[in-house]
């Protein structure tokens, strides 16, 4: 048995804004960050909502990486301001801190780092939840989890529960629009290494893999065509709806060590989210196809990749990955990044003891211990091709 | 090869955590400041197609005695990575732990037999689990490496090396 759980609402497509004109309530409080108001998203969404009768208040003080103090700051603000709707606008950070608001306004009682798939907490008592995501990669929009970062010991929280998914998401390729090619670039990243993950994790199912295998085939095809050319609508309405059919798919089955890797690595090192999954997912792949073989020469057969035997299409599918990620400019080896070998040295206990005992780790199609964590780091800091 | 639910079982199981470097790794911190003690209760045990006469007179009085209304109750004492104790109780009142996990028998016995995600059975209801949560959820891997040691020792089952006939 297993529990398949998506937003019950995705609105998708040209003016999918307007729906917000279809929401019942009284109170919408925007959960956004300082660079979404300035684009005037907040003032559109506000639009639309106050044309139908909202009240509608702001809180725009998230941060990249939002950290557990935000999250309660955010928290006390909704309490202030009694909202019945949360919205979710801008990247991953901000859905991420307005799902962890909204539970922290609805349980007062629960700490932060509480939050956890195992007990029934009770939402939507008080609100409910809209995303609107303004990239095309973090998947928040159509997850149970939400990750937020404490501070103090530099880590960073994966929190889940079902119950945290959005009610409404509206995907409305008008948004991404404005993204700079960079983050079109780490973005677009982040969602192929939820979806390749996804579709070999130890959960995976029919629903997932479904789901993950278009994103990738729309991923492989349309995310350079958006890095290079802002202005196709297609490419980027395509980008922006495979981002959240990742986040369904990795959302119902989990993500693997690249995720393990990345974050462990992102809250030491600061680098984007996107970025830093996105480097380690060529090395997650050479190193689990011992027991996923078959799962990763499907994703390279389902973008057309020719093969004669399934190590053949394995081998040619990490060359695209690095050969895609090299076409928008992303990093393939920690060294790339320009991260010091002393630097890595100074954090490598804390980053392989992060990673080995993250919970992405145990659902990946091979789990490593920490000697194998260890090599991986090593591996990926050179650029090297796995062989173990 | 031993046998499920004795205490000559939990005597394996506990060698086989402390003998495990990951267990230790992944552990470390458990416990440390809090109760970190676990209570397994195992539910829905078929004792009526167990024959205990059929078992060594000894291992059967000691089932016998620790089957209550066809449960029985595991206690594992964990901190920082290391099992510092792990024994059937009668009583679970007898011991103050910060978790209980309860699941049937027949789930008990999947997921020693490695047939079952111990996260996975969490999240579907297949077990039920009291105490900080939150702390279970950080501590995951680890919870993991306790369910493949388990699976990895070389078990028999009462209703299955004795069954009834």
């Amino acid at each position: 048995m297993w529990i398949i759980t998506f937003p019950r609402t995705i609105v998708a497509g040209e003016d999918a804004l307007e729906y917000l004109k279809e929401i019942e309530g009284k109170r919408a409080l925007i959960v956004t960050d300082k660079v979404i108001r300035k684009l005037n998203y907040v003032e559109k969404v506000a639009s639309y909502l106050k044309a139908v009768g909202f009240q509608v208040e702001v809180f725009d003080e998230v941060e990249p990486e939002p950290s557990m103090e935000t999250i309660v700051k955010g928290a006390e603000f909704a309490r202030n301001y009694n909202p019945d709707w949360f919205i979710g606008l801008g990247g991953g950070s901000c859905m991420d801190a307005a799902k962890a608001i909204w539970v922290v306004y609805e349980r007062p009682d629960l700490a932060v780092d509480a939050i956890n798939p195992l007990e029934k907490l009770g939402l939507r008592k008080k609100a409910r939840l809209i995303c609107i995501p303004t990239t095309s990669g973090t998947g928040s929009d159509a997850t149970w989890a939400t990750v937020i970062t404490d501070v103090k010991e530099r880590r960073k929280l994966e929190l889940t529960c079902r119950e945290m998914v959005a009610d409404v998401t509206i995907l409305d390729p008008e948004l991404p629009k404005s993204m700079p090619p960079q983050l079109v670039a780490d973005t677009g990243i982040d969602a192929l290494t939820h979806a390749i993950e996804g579709y070999v994790s130890q959960w995976r199912n029919d629903f997932s893999d479904a789901f993950a295998i278009r994103a990738i085939q729309f991923i492989f095809k349309y995310l350079p065509i958006a890095y290079k050319n802002p202005d196709n609508t297609e490419a980027r309405e395509k980008m922006h709806n495979a981002a959240t059919m990742a986040g369904i798919a990795f959302s119902n089955s989990q993500v693997g060590i690249a995720h393990a890797m990345g974050h462990a690595f992102g809250a030491i090192f600061h680098v984007p989210h996107g970025r830093a999954v996105g480097v380690f997912l060529p090395y997650s792949i050479e190193y689990s196809k011992k027991e996923a073989l078959q799962r990763y020469a499907d994703i390279a057969r389902e973008i057309d990749i020719r093969a004669e035997t399934d190590e053949e299409a394995v081998e040619k599918l990490v060359k695209a990955v690095k050969s895609l990620s090299r076409e928008v400019g992303e990093p393939l080896s920690i060294k790339e990044m320009g991260i010091s070998r002393e630097q890595i040295e100074k954090e490598f206990d804390e980053l392989v003891v992060r990673a080995a005992n993250s919970s992405c780790t145990f659902m990946n199609p091979r789990v490593p211990d920490v000697e194998d964590v260890k090599k991986l780091f090593n591996y990926a800091y050179e650029g090297r091709t796995i062989d173990f | 090869m031993v046998l499920y639910l004795t205490k000559a079982w939990l005597d394996e199981y506990r060698k086989m955590l402390n003998q495990s470097k990951d267990y230790k790794e992944a552990g470390k911190g458990w416990g440390v400041g809090w109760n970190g003690d676990f209570i397994f209760q195992i539910e829905n045990i078929p004792v009526e197609k167990i024959a205990f006469e059929s078992m060594p007179p000894n291992v059967a009085k000691e089932l016998k005695g620790y089957v209550v209304n066809g449960i029985v109750y595991s206690y594992i004492r964990l901190k920082d990575g290391e099992c510092l104790e792990a024994r059937p109780i009668k009583d679970p009142n007898e011991v103050e732990v910060g978790f209980i996990q309860k699941g049937p028998y027949e789930n008990w016995k999947k997921l020693t037999r490695g047939e079952l995600d111990p996260t996975k059975a969490l999240l579907t209801g297949k077990f039920k689990l009291q105490g900080d949560m939150a702390k279970v959820m950080r501590y995951s891997r680890a919870a993991n490496i306790m369910a493949k040691i388990a699976a990895n020792i070389k078990t028999e089952f009462p209703d299955e090396m004795y069954p009834k006939k």
